[in-house]
């Protein structure tokens, strides 16, 4: 055979696995981001598994304060909500509904010191705690893959084979300053 | 200065001095790491090394000469095949977003951290030598710990691709791991967890109570209140209610143990890399490489075509 014509086709192969390479590696980006959510996804549905029990512990002592408790269940079902229509942008504005809910939750428990003497109480605080610590965590892990992902298809020539094959940019978690802080559920019992 | 340099290299040392009083052959050593070290670290890794250059190129010349300018084709074609697999290391782990292990995101994620021996075990490698975690040729399928500053995960190198560099202590030429050095791991993560903590609390309440009453003797000691010698409606419910304390207590336990958290493989099509050398070095290696091997395609193909 021809040389010329050999490396006609050597030219043509070698882009071709180029192409397949980019884009078996969109494939592993946007994968990667999915599984970045659904890690997240799985702790706040754990959290708002606990919510629901802290929320019944308050009420034994909490007698008062049922705007209170209702603000957070109001603002835990709204997540709830956005978690199952996948709506991100409600998510955000529910979470930070829920962290300014149970703020408030924990500032007003300060006056029971029945409630804060529960052994059910304080296993519900070291838990939520500990799920919005690996929230945090995981959110950040999210916002990571999908970033690389939002890069990589803007990039040339990665770009050719998104636009192709209609890969889609992930919503980054952006909350404000003051809502990147964590729950410190701890911090409201410290006396 | 020829013992001092021994000290320093006794691997370069002539191999009938070196069962000397260390006990150790070390011409032995280094011959049974060769070929570990190729076979842990793959071709495609050693495709990226500068003496991998030199001897490719020296084989290229050696090819056209010997068989005519044609056949450069097929190194042309191998090169391409390298340039690809270096790009998609490259890609990797620029690509792959970093897990803590206190939160330890699940899934294809890169982990850094520092390499340890797993727990109980205070030894590991070759009498004489340091402590190691993994020496390539002697101690090769044995888990290993990487472990960041919130937790410890698992690793099992059996089919990991392992990239060592040497030169990391005194003794320069051997490839190996060792506790405390900088450790990246690229796979599949996932975290173990009891069996038990899967089932649900209905489930494991049922099982406690039948496990109760297979044992009427202790059941009536313990609950028998009015000492009738049966258990009544009352008591059983206090033997309810008991049991669910019990079972809460346990579930609350579980909860707060961490799991373990394992790195043993990679789904298919997707590389298991453990390394000691840092990423960003590492992955600039297979950038270079990469780029090195692509035109080394082109330029074959060129010289391959050309008439002079």
């Amino acid at each position: 055979m021809n040389t010329g014509l050999i490396i006609f086709f050597s030219l043509l192969g070698g882009l071709l696995l180029w192409g397949i390479l980019l884009y078996n590696q969109l494939v592993l980006l946007k994968n990667n981001t999915e599984k970045a959510w659904s890690n997240t996804d799985v702790l706040l549905k754990q959290r708002n598994t606990e919510l629901p029990k802290l929320i019944a512990v308050c009420k034994e002592h909490m007698q008062y304060e049922q705007a209170t408790l209702q603000a957070v269940m109001e603002a835990r079902n709204r997540v709830v909500s956005a978690m199952q229509f996948g709506n991100m942008e409600a998510l955000e504005s529910a979470e930070q509904s829920l962290r300014v809910g149970l703020g408030s939750l924990f500032a007003v428990a300060e006056a029971y010191p029945e409630l804060k003497a529960s052994e059910s109480f304080l296993h519900l605080r070291e838990r939520i705690s500990g799920l919005e610590d690996s929230i945090a965590d995981r959110r950040e892990f999210y916002n990571d893959a999908a970033a690389i992902n939002n890069t990589r298809i803007e990039q040339f020539p990665d770009v050719m084979i998104a636009k192709a094959f209609s890969f889609k940019r992930f919503r980054l978690l952006s909350f404000k300053s003051e809502e990147t802080a964590d729950v410190d559920v701890a911090a409201h019992f410290t006396a | 200065m020829w013992m001092w340099l021994r000290t320093l290299l006794p691997e370069l040392s002539h191999p009938h001095d070196r069962s000397d009083a260390d006990g150790l052959n070390w011409y032995q050593v280094v011959e049974n790491q060769r070929f570990a070290v190729l076979r842990k670290g793959g071709v495609i890794n050693l495709a990226s090394t500068w003496g991998f250059a030199l001897v490719w190129g020296a084989g290229c010349v050696w090819l056209s000469q010997q068989w005519g300018r044609e056949w450069l084709l097929l190194p042309a074609t191998v090169s391409l095949l390298f340039a690809l697999g270096l790009y998609r290391r490259y890609r990797l782990i620029v690509d792959t977003p970093t897990s803590r292990l206190s939160s330890s995101a699940q899934g294809y994620v890169e982990l850094c951290g520092k390499a340890a021996l797993p727990e109980g075990e205070s030894f590991r490698g070759l009498p004489h030598l340091p402590v190691m975690v993994w020496l390539p040729g002697y101690v090769e399928d044995q888990p290993f710990v990487l472990e960041d500053s919130h937790g410890r995960c698992l690793l099992y190198p059996q089919y990991a691709e392992i990239v060592t560099r040497t030169g990391d202590n005194h003794l320069f030429l051997l490839h190996a791991i060792y506790p405390g050095q900088p450790l990246y791991a690229l796979g599949e993560l996932h975290t173990q967890r009891h069996d038990t903590v899967s089932l649900e609390r209905r489930e494991r309440l049922a099982a406690l109570l039948a496990e109760w009453k297979n044992n009427p003797q202790q059941l009536l000691q313990n609950f028998d209140a009015n000492g009738n010698g049966q258990i009544d409606p009352d008591e059983w419910q206090t033997v309810r209610a008991a049991a669910e304390r019990w079972v809460d207590d346990d579930i609350r336990e579980q909860q707060r143990a961490p799991g373990m958290h394992v790195m043993d493989g990679a789904k298919a099509g997707q590389l298991f890399l453990i390394t000691n050398i840092p990423p960003e070095e590492l992955a600039q290696r297979y950038h270079w490489a990469a780029l090195l091997h692509m035109l080394v395609w082109l330029g074959l193909m060129g010289l391959a075509h050309a008439r002079f």
